[in-house]
């Protein structure tokens, strides 16, 4: 099973983009998503299951739509409110004895302020977005961009 | 000289707290107090919004429990529009709340709770957490969180998700369950009654003799919860019953819409926590405990077979009600096993995927109380409208609140077995954390404010004079 989530919050104008995207995915066998305002530790158990995940996020620091491969790393501690996508697949390491193969596609955002509404640049950008997914999804080896 | 000793903050739990020891002039323990040192005032702020706003706006108290809230508040306004709900929506509503106390309970013990007393009291911090509970035990660990999953699965497929879910509406509810959910929830009924069995045999095995359930002090005090009319546990409906440490019925069945007549609040300068009382007992005697062991306490009976079984074991290993509260965790299993139950149950019901699922009406009594039980307690919401249904005031008294006579009671007879004559015993810290953890308060809910929840503890001396500050951040 192939899994998809979108992180971020859709009251929070571009910061919801990643659940957009997901949301509006069609239903496909293999696949599972899910929409989430953070990464936490509840996500281990779907994450645990999955052959690989891909996570769909906004980020302020990216130009360009970016996916990069990503591994568990560090920070096992607390269970605070949001984690890293590394420390979540280390999470689930340690819970599952396995951490699938896992992306990140990091969609540019511009605004993360109070707000239902994306940024025309954002909005411009979504259907590429949205055929990166339908990539991971079609290609069992995607490489870093 | 006296002392004062104050932690802070407090991990592992909602919100934000700090407590402070004060020692006599021995350097014993004179006194303890829990200070909850954040304010939010939802009571000022909803005032002039609608009643139609209130279940969306009072369910942001909190993220750990906004479906407390929705209910609460919906129950609330129901009786200000003075209609019955239809049936599918009780039965809707009932299973979102069974829902919500499977997963506020397994946070609560798999998360929060159980490294405590699973790891060892005083073992490393730095493992003595989920991490370390997952390192220990991988498979039970992952069967927790399986086990919280289902109960937030549930709340997002009626709700459409599973924070904040917009979904209880004065006179109802706003969506139906589909055929395509029930199956979903049925398949995984018998995994989550598996684990809660399992989880309860573990604990059992483990702290059967009530020596070994001692550790977070045992003290006397009243229980409150609401109960069905024959004394069952209840959840969502019924009437509030008050129990003695003993048993002994103190209030049988009181209204939940005249609760102001057996239950007010007192205020101290040092926290921003209310102290709910008994009204006939007078503050602050009139201290009763609510939540799992409130409610475990106040019923007769479960109403399904498998909880019953629990009960009567419980109270046969207990002698009869107990005080102690570590068996907040015994009784907190226990609830999660009648909540499974009684999922299984909703579920068998055909009226439950009725579409005719809210009544409709408009603004017909200008004050309306909504109460049912959250997983930390009783809640209570109560609005005055205008004919408009604009709020004009509101209260509320809500779960953790009513814990906290109690829950700075456990603080200073912890503080009191690990204080003598000035010198703090290893492993107080964590029995203090341990006391108020057992409690799984939610202060953002109880003072309807937002923050994290570290623990500090300051020792402060006859002078006022801070001497020793105990603090750690592992959260």
């Amino acid at each position: 099973m192939d899994l998809v989530v979108g992180v971020g919050n859709e009251l929070r104008s571009d910061d919801g983009v990643g659940a957009r995207i997901v949301r509006a995915l069609p239903a496909q066998p293999g696949v599972e998503t899910d929409v989430v305002h953070q990464l936490t530790f509840d996500l281990t158990d779907a994450v645990g299951r999955a052959r690989r995940v891909l996570f769909v996020d906004a980020h302020a620091e990216e130009t360009h739509l970016r996916l990069s491969r990503v591994s568990p790393h560090g920070a096992v501690q607390g269970i605070g409110h949001a984690l890293a996508p590394e420390a979540l697949l280390a999470w689930t390491s340690a819970a599952c004895g396995r951490a699938p193969d896992a992306w990140v596609l990091s969609v540019p955002a511009q605004s993360f302020d109070i707000g239902e509404e994306l940024s025309p640049d954002v909005v411009r950008g979504l259907p590429a977005a949205e055929q990166a997914v339908l990539d991971w999804l079609r290609d069992p080896e995607p490489s870093d961009e | 000289m006296e002392r004062q000793i104050h932690i802070e903050p407090v991990t592992r739990i909602e919100g934000h707290g700090k407590i402070t020891v004060f020692l006599d002039a021995k350097g014993d323990v004179r006194d303890a107090q829990f200070h909850v040192t954040e304010l939010r005032g939802f009571e000022q702020f909803c005032v002039g919004r609608t009643l139609w706003e209130m279940p969306g706006l009072t369910a942001r108290i909190c993220g750990i429990c906004p479906v407390s809230h929705i209910l609460a508040s919906a129950k609330a306004c129901d009786a200000i529009l003075a209609v019955q709900i239809p049936p599918a929506a009780t039965l809707l509503r009932r299973l979102m709340n069974a829902g919500q106390l499977v997963q506020s309970h397994a946070l609560s013990y798999f998360y929060l709770s159980a490294p405590d007393f699973l790891l060892g009291w005083d073992s490393d911090p730095a493992t003595r957490n989920v991490i370390g509970l997952v390192a220990a035990d991988p498979v039970l660990a992952r069967k927790g969180i399986r086990l919280r999953a289902f109960g937030q699965e549930i709340i997002d497929r009626l709700g459409g998700k599973r924070i904040h879910p917009g979904w209880a509406v004065p006179g109802g509810v706003n969506q139906a369950l589909p055929e395509t959910d029930r199956a979903w929830m049925l398949e995984r009924l018998p995994e989550a009654l598996a684990t809660t069995q399992e989880a309860l045999a573990l604990f059992k095995s483990t702290f059967g003799d009530v020596e070994d359930r001692d550790v977070l002090t045992d003290f006397p005090s009243m229980y409150m919860g609401l109960v069905r009319p024959d004394g069952a546990w209840e959840h969502y409906a019924g009437v509030l019953r008050i129990v003695d440490s003993k048993g002994k019925v103190v209030e049988p069945g009181y209204d939940p819409a005249r609760y102001y007549e057996i239950i007010q609040e007192a205020s101290e300068p040092w926290t921003y926590l209310k102290f709910p009382h008994y009204v006939p007992k007078g503050y602050p005697k009139g201290m009763y405990r609510v939540g799992p062991l409130g409610r475990v306490n106040a019923c007769d009976h479960f109403a399904t077979p498998l909880a019953q079984a629990e009960l009567e074991e419980f109270r046969e290993r207990s002698g009869g009600r107990s005080g102690r509260v570590f068996d907040y965790h015994y009784a907190r299993l226990i609830e999660i096993l009648a909540s499974v139950e009684e999922i299984g149950e909703l579920l068998a019901d055909d009226r439950i995927t009725s579409t005719e699922i809210r009544a409709q009406a408009g603004i017909n009594v200008r004050e309306g109380v909504g109460v049912h039980e959250a997983p930390r307690g009783t809640l209570i919401h109560h609005y005055w409208v205008d004919g408009n249904g604009v709020i004009e005031k509101l209260n509320l008294i809500v779960s953790t609140g009513h814990n906290n006579l109690a829950m700075n009671r456990a603080v200073r007879e912890i503080a009191k077995t690990y204080i003598k004559k000035g010198k703090v015993s290893e492993g107080m810290l964590n029995r203090i954390e341990g006391g108020i953890r057992a409690y799984d308060p939610c202060l953002s809910c109880s003072v309807h404010a937002v923050g994290k929840m570290p623990l500090a503890v300051e020792i402060v001396d006859a002078q006022g004079d801070v001497v020793t500050t105990l603090a750690r951040d592992d959260r």
